[in-house]
């Protein structure tokens, strides 16, 4: 793990070192990766490299069309997540549920679910805060809590990974991850084990404190097919104020599983309001 | 890391917990899939012990009307139920892969009724099941059939279905195990789909308003399934069995009920990734012909599994009945009360009274129900009766005795084959016995007996010199026919409750059809077919009454020759059966190019084919998934003479039924207003000359076209049009005239027919040389009508219609010659140039006085010089003659160049306003739009009952009067004709 670290600070590009990466002027503005990804329970979606204490709200839609394969994929979804530091600053946990999640599946006979969907939750430890870089490694697991869209087999996943954050200059910052991820069923039918890889990174454009523009570049291997995904995401951040944020983010996946190579139409949009309270949750309630 | 540690070692927990798996689902290799409904003890007694072999040629094979084992297949049997599993090189109708129950019949044996039972998850063709390996297995009380596989469209799917036999049972227990193991979640039900075809069983099932009333597919798709306790389906037919089919493992079966086919199992659910569905039933059959054997077998597991206790209904039905005709008499038992609205009650079972007239059902305790009894398709006594915890006795239902009809027919004064109608008489007869068989299949008037199965059938009997029926009381006319070229007799006749009529019918052979001409009717079904009940008894008896001298015996996707009903008539002596096939495509595939939906090749009737009696399809080969040109070259490889043979391209322009195409020229979306491309181009219409990569044979090598079929040739105009639009291309292929008939009631076999011009008589037939006068067009078809044209060529030679061109002589004349039997009206004589009506004549037509005599044949005799005819210059031409009604009003709303839809409201404009809708619209789709609704074509309107018309109609339901000849081809350029263009001359 070290010596990772040690590589992606080889490979990191001009830092400025006035700011720290985690240093902000608008606490509740979102940081780092983008929130959005195509796996239940939002596997493998990187998570920040600076910890901090919030409550978000939103949702997330997202759309698999293959007209040519008469196929179709629609997922909506009201979530819900909280962090929390673990006493220690640098220790975060937190759980991201689907308190309602609507799916439907069109094809030549159509099915839909409307119920409860997955629940993940993990902790991030930031190893590395300083001169104006941060590294955190984080751990997830996703638990299949919906009823009764997972009948006979119930999928436990989980994912492991390193995100980092680095400031640019004043206006600018980007962050980079790599992910491990794996998954079977549980259950009197075949476990099916599977395993992947995903890395990217983006760049964080803050023209204002209060609002930034983020593109990412997002890819994965393995997991379900060779090349699982090549990505790219988009996202706009605002502050609205010093404990509110928001973050509207977008996927559009360009090759891989059900891309656009493929001919479908895939796209995954997610927007997420979060009140981060001054001094954490402790002070701030 | 003590957080991980503990997350990964609860992993390994659950894993380990799921490492016991009771399904075959994780296994790569055989395994054995856990017995079916294990929890369902049933008690029974008899039969033997259960066995499972593969069938070797020579073995006994179970009979009856759909029975198709073959060597290969997989034989279970205890005795009391005998099933077949086909081989997975085997594979029939929708099904890629054999491993599906292809026949199933009872401790009779002779009574196979099942078109084909497959499995899938949805509707698209990558949703059915690929079996790639088959295990058997037997042991003390048990004898199995294993299959192994994967959907057809996604190998990660894995499928393992066990059918289970055991002693005595009167049925299989079968379970299917299905899993996801793709990356993405699907949308399944996990169905078992019974075949039925249409024309074959009836499905049933209990619901609020259902039991044989079911509203099959709706939109949306997936608001199709309902849940029902069981499902039932009868044949009602003799031989013929009763089937059914109850869940195990849940309370309910979720399905939906067509005439084409059921589909019942699990309902639609979203399958994520690694979720997997297990569907355990019990398929079981009885034999005979009404339900409630099968229905008391089904409640009886019902009960052993979910404690649902049954009690007995009995009574008595009494009338003067002919006993065992569902028709006469048939018992409905639904829950509900004498108030309840019929359609809020719940039928729960049917039965046909005993000899004695007695009945006994089996339905579910504490419940109240009404009991009727159905009479010609009319409910004639009901009675109510609440059924708690102990049999009931419901008494008598009492039955007004019902008439009867004797009829005798002669032909030329010798007691023979007829075809007799019976119509009402009048409208308040006509309203009083209209029905339907068990609210399915035809609407018949009156309903002498199931529209499906044999005599008598709907509003018909076929008769051999005499024959009696009951029928409901009112006011008939009674028609008999011996086909195109004899005379019909008439009586009329008033019966009440009770009484008896007869009548005598005298037919006349008529010296129609001119000397050296054989009548042949090219496209002919019976029960071998999957959409058939007929038994061959009555269909080769339906032969001999339409004095039919050769016809094709061209059933679906099996060869079959009939020689035991032909030699049980006697009929080899009258008639020349040319046994053959019909190839129908089932198995949906990309074929044309640019195409979303996966399509198949249409209909292809083919003759002759070597019949082999336990062979595989009987001879035929198997027809899925080519091109036509491919196709071809298996007829050859089954033995088909392609140099003496004949290939007929079917229905042209039909539509698509159950989603799969009946002509290959509309599935490949041919415009008749541009020329068909001569290379193939990557379009659709290039793909009708085009021959296949690696075939022996393009997709236009058929010899000829049908463009009359069926008794109300409702297509006529669609398949005429695109023949002319070949014609005027210069690709000639002869024309034919047939019936397609499925049984006694669909289409009347022989009406229409072809009249081929050839030197052979029945007694020495060289069937080669027959074909070459086929292939060579020397034909017409025809429902009524005799059209002989000739001319003369250069030399001076007569010719008549073919499909050789030739130059026309200078100042040749067109000779024409119409005649018909009194009673088929001709009004017109239409004279076709190029594919446009350059003549029509209809005042030098005679008209005889009395459609029931024998004088007035010839219609028209008469030339017209050829100059006056043909265009000016020197391009090929070509002319057709038709002769009959005239032609009724069409449009072509899609721009297509092929009419599409009739005056359907009679305004005499045909519009968007005479489309037949779903869902009505307000205004006009745009112009041409090719994706706008289209039809019906309809039908012409019916002449009154004592209109001259009206005879022709009663013996030829829903028809009008048309016959055409093959071409006369004028090669005028001497460069070998090329056609006249799509624009003239």
């Amino acid at each position: 793990m070290r010596a990772l670290l040690l590589a992606l600070l080889t490979l990191a590009p001009s830092l400025a070192a006035a700011q720290g990466a985690c240093d902000t002027d608008l606490p509740a503005r979102p940081v780092g990766p983008l929130q959005v990804g195509e796996l239940d329970g939002f596997l493998a979606v990187p998570h920040r490299a600076c910890p901090r204490e919030e409550v978000a709200l939103g949702g997330d839609v997202l759309l698999v069309a293959d007209t040519a394969d008469l196929y179709g994929n629609l997922h909506v979804n009201g979530r819900g997540r909280l962090s929390a530091l673990l006493g220690d600053p640098r220790v975060e946990a937190f759980v991201s549920w689907e308190a309602v999640r609507y799916q439907a599946l069109l094809s030549a006979v159509s099915s839909s679910y409307l119920g409860l969907g997955y629940l993940s939750w993990g902790a991030s430890g930031q190893l590395e805060e300083r001169e104006g870089r941060a590294f955190a490694l984080t751990g997830r697991m996703v638990l299949p809590t919906t009823t009764g869209l997972d009948q006979s087999s119930q999928p436990l996943a989980m994912d492991l990974g390193v995100t980092g954050a680095f400031v640019l200059n004043e206006n600018f910052r980007a962050h980079i991850w790599l992910t491990l991820l794996g998954s079977l069923g549980i259950g009197a039918g075949p476990a099916d084990p599977r395993g992947g890889v995903r890395f990217g990174g983006g760049l964080d454009w803050r023209p204002f404190e209060w609002l930034s523009f983020v593109a990412e570049v997002q890819s994965g291997f393995f997991y379900r097919a060779l090349l699982d995904v090549l990505a790219v995401n988009a996202g706009v951040r605002l502050a609205l104020g010093p404990e509110v944020g928001v973050e509207l983010a977008a996927a559009l996946p360009l090759f891989g599983e059900r891309a656009f190579d493929d001919g479908a139409l895939p796209l995954g949009a997610s927007l997420m309001v979060s009140w981060r309270p001054p001094g954490g949750f402790v002070a701030g309630l | 890391m003590r957080f991980w540690i503990a997350g990964w070692w609860m992993v390994v927990a659950l894993a380990l917990a799921s490492c016991s798996p009771d399904n075959c689902l994780s296994a790569d290799g055989d395994c054995t899939v856990p017995t079916p409904c294990a929890e369902l003890e049933l008690a029974c007694a008899g039969g033997v012990e259960p066995t499972v072999r593969v069938l070797a040629s020579g073995d006994p094979i179970p009979g009856g009307i759909d029975a198709l084992a073959s060597p290969g297949d997989v034989v279970l049997d205890n005795g009391v139920v005998t099933a077949v599993i086909d081989a997975l090189d085997h594979p029939h109708y929708v099904a890629p892969t054999g491993g599906n129950l292809i026949d199933l019949t009872s401790a009779a044996r002779n009574d196979d009724s099942l078109t084909h039972l497959f499995h899938g998850v949805g509707l698209l063709p990558d949703d059915t099941i690929v079996y790639d390996r088959l295990t058997t297995e037997s042991g003390p009380g048990f004898a199995a059939v294993q299959v192994f596989g994967s959907l057809a469209g996604f190998e990660r799917v894995r499928v393992a279905t066990r059918y289970e036999l055991r002693g005595c049972e009167p049925g299989i227990r079968v379970r299917t195990e299905i899993a996801n193991l793709t990356t993405e979640p699907r949308s399944w039900s996990l169905v078992d789909a019974w075949y039925w075809s249409g024309r074959e069983a009836l499905p049933f099932a209990p619901g609020v308003g259902r039991g044989f009333e079911q509203p099959g597919l709706v939109d949306t798709v997936e608001d199709s399934w309902e849940d029902m306790p069981f499902m039932a389906a009868a044949a009602h037919v003799d031989p013929g069995a009763t089937y059914f089919e109850v869940a195990c493992d849940r309370p309910a079966l979720s399905g939906w009920h067509t005439e084409q086919l059921s589909a019942v199992g699990l309902p639609p659910r979203i399958v994520q990734p690694r979720d997997f569905e297990i569907f355990e039933r019990f398929i079981g059959v009885t034999g005979g012909r009404g339900l409630a054997p099968a229905v008391d077998q089904a409640l009886g597991i019902r009960d052993a599994l979910f404690d649902e206790p049954t009690v007995e209904l009995r009574g008595r039905v009494t009338g003067e009945l002919v006993f065992g005709d569902e028709a006469r008499a048939t018992v409905l038992v639904e829950e509900g009360t004498l108030a309840t609205p019929p359609e809020e009650r719940t039928p729960w079972t049917q039965v046909t009274p005993r000899v004695d007239g007695s009945f006994d059902v089996r339905v579910p305790a504490s419940r109240s129900y009404v009991v009727t009894v159905r009479s010609f398709g009319r409910d004639e006594a009901q009675v109510e009766a609440r059924a708690m915890l102990d049999d009931v006795d419901v008494g008598t239902l009492a039955l007004a005795p019902a008439p009867g009809l004797d009829v005798s027919v002669t032909v030329d004064g010798v007691a023979d084959w007829a075809m007799v109608f019976v119509h009402p008489a009048d409208d308040a007869t006509d309203a009083d016995v209209r029905a339907h068989f068990f609210g399915g299949f035809y609407e018949c008037a009156p309903l002498l007996g199931s529209s499906t199965g044999g005599s008598p059938a709907c509003d018909r009997i076929l008769v051999n010199g005499s024959d009696s029926v009951a029928l409901p009381p009112g006011r008939y006319d009674v028609f008999a026919t011996a086909g195109l070229f004899a005379t019909v007799a008439r009586d009329t006749i008033t019966v009440a409750s009770g009484e008896r009529a007869a009548v005598s019918l005298a037919l006349e052979r008529l010296p129609v059809a001119p000397a050296g001409t054989l009548g042949a009717d090219f496209h002919v079904h019976g029960g071998a077919s999957f959409d058939s009940t007929v038994p061959d008894f009555d269909r080769v008896a339906a032969w001999l009454a339409a004095n039919i001298d050769v016809l094709a015996a061209t059933d679906h996707d099996v060869v079959w020759d009939y020689a035991n009903a032909r030699a049980a008539l006697g009929a080899d002596d009258r008639l020349r059966v040319l046994v053959g096939l019909e190839a129908t495509g089932h198995i949906l595939f990309d074929l044309t190019p640019g195409h979303d939906i996966p399509q198949v090749i249409g209909h292809w009737n083919v003759w002759p084919l070597p019949f082999e009696v336990d062979g595989a399809y009987r001879g035929a080969p198997w027809d899925e998934l080519v091109e036509p040109g491919a196709l071809f070259d298996r007829f050859v490889d089954a033995g088909w003479p392609r140099d003496t043979g004949v290939i007929q391209l079917n229905h042209p322009w039909s539509p698509a039924q159950f989603g799969r195409d009946l002509g290959f020229p509309r599935a490949v979306g041919v415009d008749a207003r541009v020329p068909l491309p001569r290379e193939y181009d990557g379009t659709g219409p290039s793909l009708v000359l085009r021959t296949p990569d690696g075939a022996g044979f393009g997709n236009a090598d058929y010899h000829t076209q049908e463009v009359m079929n069926g008794t109300a040739n409702e297509d006529l105009q669609p398949f005429r049009a695109y023949w002319f639009y070949l014609l005027n291309q210069g690709i000639v292929r002869a024309g034919t005239g047939n019936s397609d008939s499925h049984g006694l009631v669909d289409n009347l076999l022989g009406t229409p027919r072809t009249l081929v011009w050839t030197d052979q008589v029945l007694g020495s037939f060289d069937d080669a040389a027959f074909n070459a006068d086929v292939r060579a067009g020397h034909m017409i078809g025809t429902n009524g009508p005799v059209i002989e044209i000739a001319t003369t060529d250069a030399s001076g030679g007569a010719r008549t219609p073919s499909v050789e061109a030739f130059a026309p002589g200078p100042g040749a004349l067109l000779s024409i010659r119409v005649s018909a039997a009194p009673w088929v009206p001709v009004d017109e004589v239409r004279i076709v140039v190029n594919g446009r009506v350059a003549r029509t004549l209809q005042a030098e037509l005679s008209h005889p006085v009395d459609p029931f005599g024998v004088d007035g044949l010839v219609r028209f005799e008469g030339d017209v010089a050829l100059s006056e005819l043909l265009p000016d210059g020197t391009a090929d031409a070509w002319i057709v003659v038709e002769a009959g009604e005239a032609l009724p009003l069409t449009g072509d709303l899609n721009c297509d160049g092929i009419p599409d839809t009739g005056d359907i409201d009679g305004d005499g404009v045909v519009d968007w306003r005479d489309v037949e809708r779903d869902d009505p619209i307000d205004a006009a789709p745009e112009l041409c739009d090719p994706d706008q609704e289209i039809g019906p074509l309809g039908h012409p309107p019916e002449p009154a009952r004592d209109a001259p018309g009206y005879v022709f109609l009663a013996v030829t339901p829903e028809g009008y009067p048309f016959a055409f000849t093959n071409p006369l081809l004028f090669d005028r350029d001497g460069g070998g004709f090329s056609g006249p263009g799509l624009e003239g001359p």
